[in-house]
């Protein structure tokens, strides 16, 4: 499947400039420049100094365009295609995105779901894998899952009064409990919306079962597959599918692959088929061959690993794709120093560049030294170059913990995007309200994860990459590009 | 006799695949090395099995968790208690002193009380034995990958490989250990069986537990050898394949080898040690064989030529079903199993 976003884009901003113009907008409406709206008044964007309210500093019948603003914004009354309703709203640094473009359909009428949603709570269910065949450690996840909440609390900030409560649930990483779990956390816990940031096969399940229940869905983008069907899934990283291509472009732009022997090594599932194809389509225009496309079962083992480190040993193979999950790539990098084959390994995806996978690899060989994935995060090495709210706050809540680690680090960004679209959709907030307004998002920037830019008939929201690299002289991955598509 | 003719078949059919395969780079040599030595794990785990099914007629879905038991003992001896520096040769054996203990409480609390249960019950009693204990690691260990180093490290401290190599594949040492402890435990194992008063007192009690007694043979004291013994291979077997696989994590035995070792158990007969041995060999064999034809061959469908591997998914699993299948067709008790 192919999309095409650009075209959209322009025809979004064309839309958008052409009701700006019909809507007369005159000289010394726009805001001054470096300046912002919080909570009614406009400040200067860096010193934070208020200059006035929005009616004192651009005049009146300026409501509109705080509306329009869609965040930071007060305004009373409901503005097209942008954010409703009346109270307040703050942020911390994450930048608000930039004008919506106006619907082609009136926004919801008031009323709607309002499960999990109080006068001070918004109640939200994320599943992941805590035990199974790829677990990230729950103490890390229970740490991190609200970090970002209680740290907003503590500077005061809320969603129009409102705080984040987050429900926790354990997927197995199966489908099928992924299922039964985010039944649970709807019917039983009643949370508002869903969220799952690992395993693709859980998410789309999970995704999926929202979707019948009219539940948004904010999650990883993993595969299209299905999940280019549901209208309440919200894709908070780049699908495998655009990464693919960007892949081909980093293996033959970056590392020269264009003249080498390239590989292909993926589990054999068919959420894994448009990564696949993506990268295939994209070795086939950059103009490089891929001579090894060797796929797996999930349940491969010791004897497929070893089997396919001979195969691409024998067949000098230099770069190699992996797509697996990380417990076997970790038996396959054991396998390959066993042999002494050091290809460059690169991927994409989320789990596969946490540092545990970097740590045990690194303690059983070198062969994982130099590989490079894509990532939807920078590395946690890197956190303070991109937030360094994030180890302010471990350092407040959990001193222990060392400045915390990448789950943490990854759940602080997830938790600092649901911020930012709550706090774009307004103090109305209803499950009808929360995908109609955040289907009409742009450049919502959270400055960890990529720009985010979201419309009626495209809920993959990112495009840009992080790169990291693994480094066995400290066992961990380490950023060496950003918010990138393009090599 | 039976039992020479059958691994001599099995050694000739494998020897001719090493001399078809001679002198081809991509050819299936290497791949009959990888066979022996994944199956020689397989065939460690299986000798539990065996051993356990042989002595009380149950089948023990709880034996990888010996090994997964023992293996983290390894870990927290070797990794964890930092103020003193314990040897692998000195965990080895406390690992495997905890898997025995795993072994006898097992038997005590589950095995022994349920022993006169249908047998059905029995297995799904170790069913839940395994997931307590993969529950209780978790726990412990946090469901994170974790590192074991192996007895000799596959390269030298110039990254120089330490292990042999076999038609382009390197075997590293620690899988040689397995190979030769395999082979010895199932000879010792075999010897015990067949001419020791303590070996045939096992063998008395599980065809007939009540005429044994009768006889003076304590069916307690057996049983606990039984399992003690069969906790014993699997803490082995567990030790010495996780450095193997990279990483160690909970229920790593179960999840990673137990189904391929009870294959190897029931191909091999579940009442021959021998057969273990050569069962975990031939599911090996079979299984990284499949691996390189589903690579190496292809077929054209609609004037595209695609590799088997592409074209039926799981080629290794498959093919292992077909052989386990065609075996029990023409011998039900497996390839060396009678009755005890």
């Amino acid at each position: 499947m192919t999309r095409s976003r650009r075209p959209l884009a322009v025809v979004l901003v064309g839309v958008f400039l052409l009701v700006a113009a019909a809507c007369g907008q005159k000289p010394g409406v726009a805001l001054p420049e470096g300046t912002k709206i919080v909570d009614g008044q406009v400040v200067d964007a860096e010193t934070g100094e208020v200059l006035g309210t929005v009616e004192e500093v651009l005049g009146t019948g300026t409501t509109d365009l705080a509306g329009d603003l869609g965040t930071d914004t007060t305004g009373t009354g409901t503005t097209t295609g942008t954010s409703t309703g009346t109270g307040t709203s703050t942020g911390t640094g994450s930048d608000p995105g930039e004008p919506a473009p106006p619907a082609n359909e009136p926004p919801p009428s008031s009323g709607g779901n309002t499960t999990g949603v109080t006068d001070k709570v918004i109640k939200i269910g994320i599943h992941a894998p805590l035990t199974g065949a790829a677990p990230v450690p729950s103490d890390s996840v229970e740490i991190g899952k609200d970090l970002y909440f209680r740290w907003m609390a503590d500077q005061g900030q809320t969603l129009f009064g409102r705080n984040v409560e987050v429900v926790l649930k354990n997927d197995q990483y199966n489908p099928s409990t992924a299922v039964a779990v985010c039944k649970e956390m709807v019917e039983k816990d009643k949370v508002f919306m869903l969220s799952g940031a690992a395993g693709t096969d859980q998410i789309q399940a999970c995704a999926r079962y929202a979707a019948s229940v009219g539940v948004p869905y904010v999650g990883a983008g993993v595969t299209e597959l299905v999940l280019n069907q549901l209208p309440n899934y919200f894709a908070t990283t780049a699908t495998y599918n655009d990464q693919g291509p960007m892949l081909a472009d980093f293996l033959v732009s970056d590392l020269g692959a264009k003249n080498e022997k390239n590989g292909m090594l993926t589990f054999d599932t068919p959420n894994f088929e448009d990564a696949r194809q993506g990268f295939l389509d994209g070795m086939k225009k950059q103009g490089a061959a891929v001579v090894y496309d060797r796929r797996v079962s999930k349940g491969a083992g010791t004897s497929e690993a070893r089997s396919v480190v001979q195969e691409m040993k024998t067949a000098g193979i230099e770069n190699v794709f992996v797509l697996t999950s990380p417990v076997w790539w970790i038996n396959v990098l054991k396998q390959a120093d066993t042999q002494q084959y050091e290809p460059q390994w690169v991927g994409v995806g989320i789990s596969m560049t946490f540092d545990t996978v970097a740590s045990v690899a690194c303690r059983g060989g070198s062969s994982i030294d130099g590989s490079k994935f894509f990532s939807p995060f920078p590395a946690w090495f890197d956190s303070n170059r991109f937030d360094p709210e994030f180890r302010q706050a471990m350092n407040k809540f959990h001193s222990n913990e060392n400045g915390g680690d990448d789950f943490m680090w990854l759940s602080w960004s997830g938790s600092k995007t649901f911020w930012d679209m709550f706090k774009g959709v307004g103090q109305n907030l209803t499950r009808e309200a929360f995908i109609y307004e955040v289907e009409r998002m742009r450049a919502l920037k959270n400055g960890i994860g990529p720009a985010l830019s979201f419309a009626p008939d495209d809920h993959f929201g990112a495009d840009t990459v992080h790169v990291s690299e693994a480094r066995c002289s400290d066992n961990r991955w380490h950023t060496i590009e950003s918010f990138i598509s393009d090599f | 006799m039976r039992t020479g003719i059958v691994i001599g078949a099995t050694v000739a059919l494998l020897a001719l695949v090493l001399i078809l395969g001679a002198g081809d780079d991509g050819g299936p040599n290497a791949y009959v090395v990888i066979g022996i030595a994944t199956g020689a794990i397989y065939g460690l785990v299986a000798l539990g099995l065996v051993l356990v099914y042989k002595g009380s007629r149950v089948f023990n879905f709880a034996q990888g968790e010996f090994g997964t038991v023992a293996a983290f003992t390894v870990f927290v001896l070797m990794e964890q208690v930092r103020s003193v520096d314990i040897p692998y040769w000195a965990a080895l054996p406390a690992g495997l002193l905890v898997a025995v203990a795993l072994g006898l409480a097992m038997e005590r609390v589950v095995v022994r009380p349920l022993m006169n249960s249908p047998r059905i019950t029995l297995l799904v009693a170790t069913i839940a034995f395994a997931l307590l204990t993969v529950g209780v690691e978790i726990v412990l260990f946090l469901p994170e990958a974790k590192v074991l180093e192996p007895l000799i490290a596959a390269t030298d401290a110039s990254g120089n490989p330490n292990g042999v190599e076999i038609f382009n594949y390197i075997l590293e040492p620690q899988n040689i250990i397995i190979v030769g402890v395999l082979a010895l435990l199932a000879v010792v194992l075999g010897y015990f069986f067949s001419k020791t008063d303590l070996g045939l007192a096992v063998l008395a009690t599980s065809q007939d537990s009540f005429a044994t007694r009768v006889v003076g043979i304590g069916v307690e004291r057996t049983s606990r050898f039984i399992w003690g013994t069969a906790a014993f291979l699997g803490g082995l077997a567990g030790i010495l394949y996780v450095p193997i696989s990279g990483s160690l994590t909970p229920g790593a035995m179960t999840s990673g080898i137990l189904i391929p070792a009870f294959t190897a158990a029931v191909l091999g007969g579940m009442t021959s040690l021998p057969g273990a041995f050569l069962g975990g060999i031939v599911i090996g064999c079979v299984q990284s064989l499949a691996n390189w034809a589903g690579n190496t061959y292809t077929l054209t469908i609609d004037d595209v030529v695609k590799p088997l591997q592409s074209i039926i998914p799981g080629l290794p699993d498959v093919a292992i079903i077909i052989v386990l299948l065609l075996v029990l067709l023409i011998r039900p008790q497996g390839l060396l199993g009678s009755e005890a």
